[in-house]
């Protein structure tokens, strides 16, 4: 999984070493959220992810039947006074629908990611 | 560094003997978790409060609306047209207009002839000049 806002470097320090270790489980847990809005057609891949305390990315890529490949990032900014969407720097309120449908998939993000984690303590035991 | 082998998780597509870090757990656990409950509970508290703008339903096109005339331009509108097709029922209210006294005289001219593009070019002449259509 290539997330552009997810650089991989090699960590040297103990803080780039946690950092990579958060990253390393985000793009897992990007891949479990990509998979809870349903299939997807062929040639597309989606990450859905929980970046920070009030950051959700949403990011997809696919191939159109030109074979030209199209990527798209969609960023989620909760702040106190309202959601925003940010698409290629330009910065939306969210309808109500959206507000609706991004609270469901982060509370079924949080399921699905705490029920994998809760597996990997599990096996480790 | 210890490790443990980890089975394959339906859907992950993973190698049956994955091997993940103490690290790595404790990190999900310990980082991960509260951060993810963290972004869940903050998001819904803001989308409690701010639900997100109301989006109203498209509103249905409006006819076009009726053009505002000038009297000098309905006017102007129905002397082309009557000069076209010949139906005066404006005459009363053009009776002291001398223009159009003499766009009868020029109708007169040219009574008989099939002239209709010529008679068009000079009755939109002439109500230019008298009329003159703002800037």
């Amino acid at each position: 999984v290539n997330i552009p806002v997810l650089p991989k470097f090699s960590p040297r320090t103990p803080e780039e070493q946690y950092a990579a270790i958060e990253r390393k489980l985000i793009r897992r847990e990007a891949k479990i959220g990509g998979k809870l809005f349903g299939p997807l057609p062929k040639g597309h891949d989606r990450q859905f992810f929980c970046l920070d305390e009030h950051t959700w990315v949403w990011h997809e890529n696919w191939t159109d039947k030109n074979g030209q490949r199209h990527t798209l990032t969609t960023r989620y900014e909760i702040r106190p006074e309202g959601i925003l969407k940010v698409q290629n720097g330009r910065y939306q309120q969210l309808t109500r629908n959206e507000v609706k449908n991004l609270l469901k998939a982060a509370e079924l993000y949080q399921d699905r990611v705490f029920a994998d984690y809760d597996r990997m303590l599990q096996h480790a035991a | 560094m210890t490790t443990f082998n980890f089975p394959s998780l339906p859907g992950f597509g993973s190698s049956p003997e994955k091997r993940f870090a103490p690290e790595i757990i404790s990190f999900a656990f310990y980082g991960r978790k509260p951060k993810i409950a963290g972004a869940v509970a903050k998001l819904r508290i803001v989308a409690n409060s701010n639900p997100g703008i109301e989006v109203a339903p498209a509103p249905a096109p409006a006819p076009p609306a009726e053009p505002q005339l000038s009297l000098e331009e309905i006017q102007r509108r129905e002397q082309i047209r009557m000069a076209v097709t010949g139906n005066d029922f404006l005459a009363p209210a053009l009776q002291n207009d001398t223009s159009h006294a003499d766009w009868m005289a020029k109708l007169d001219m040219m009574a008989g002839e099939d002239k209709l593009s010529e008679l068009r070019r000079i009755v939109d002449e002439e109500t230019d000049r008298e009329y003159p259509r703002a800037a």
